[in-house]
């Protein structure tokens, strides 16, 4: 660092530091946030989206294992009449 | 009253937060991402801008606060953050840049808010009560800090001079 006499001397110093405004990257910078935090936004909600329906579809398959089993195992047997003739609407509705 | 446009608040602003923001920061890295911070938050918050002080107080207030809050951060992961710097520094200066970047060294001996108010008095030339406007802090606050401020910078380069 360059010698000072006094305060003053070095505040004029730090008035004429070169602060590189002409630097072109920053208003293209910028605009790249703005338009990223668009995107991110989006991203966000898609994830949230996606895990909502995944816990949702766990939910509704977990509370129908629970219920009649699962995979080969899965018995229709005792399932009550109305939900076997319409398997994919008691599939969502039913509970 | 209409509110202010974000283009129009860039374009009449960027100087000055850019020249506030450059002596805050140490590095050309942080310098941008400053700047960017600075006007990401105006952006935000000026939808929500109500004419209490001008556009330009109000635009100074954000600077500083995000600033403050940018080196508090920072601070926080300071070991790891200096040595990605210390790499910076050699990698990407100019020479001229490098001194410049140099001469702003006192300044990394005080806090930051002692170090805002120290800019925006002696380099901004701003008044004490604008200051005081700007920070949200009482005047007497302002005062003492800055004198504070100017006793650790008056120190420093006097002997660093070697005088």
């Amino acid at each position: 660092m360059a010698a000072y006499k006094n305060y003053e001397e070095y505040i004029a110093r730090l008035k004429c530091i070169r602060t590189g405004l002409d630097d072109p990257k920053m208003r293209v910078r910028l605009d790249t946030v703005l338009h990223r935090q668009t995107h991110s936004a989006l991203w966000l909600s898609a994830g949230m989206a996606a895990i909502l329906f995944l816990g949702l579809t766990m939910y509704l398959n977990f509370s129908r294992i629970e219920r009649y089993g699962a995979g080969p195992f899965r018995s229709y047997i005792f399932q009550p009449l109305e939900t076997t003739k319409q398997p994919v609407f008691n599939y969502l509705f039913s509970d | 009253m209409a509110k202010p446009d974000f283009s129009q608040a860039y374009e009449d602003n960027r100087k000055n937060v850019w020249n506030l923001i450059s002596r805050f920061v140490f590095t050309v890295q942080d310098r941008e991402d400053l700047f960017q911070e600075v006007f990401l938050n105006i952006h935000k918050g000026l939808k929500g801008f109500r004419a209490d002080s001008s556009l330009e107080t109000w635009i100074y207030r954000v600077a500083s606060n995000t600033a403050i809050s940018f080196v508090n951060k920072k601070n926080r992961y300071k070991s790891l953050v200096d040595l990605l710097h210390l790499e910076r520094h050699v990698e990407a200066e100019k020479e001229q840049e490098a001194a410049d970047l140099e001469e702003l060294l006192p300044l990394k001996k005080l806090n930051p808010k002692q170090r805002m108010i120290l800019l925006l008095s002696d380099v901004e030339e701003k008044k004490l009560e604008e200051i005081s406007e700007i920070m949200g802090l009482a005047l007497g606050t302002v005062k003492s800090n800055l004198f504070r401020a100017r006793e650790i910078i008056r120190k420093e380069v006097v002997k660093n001079g070697g005088i």
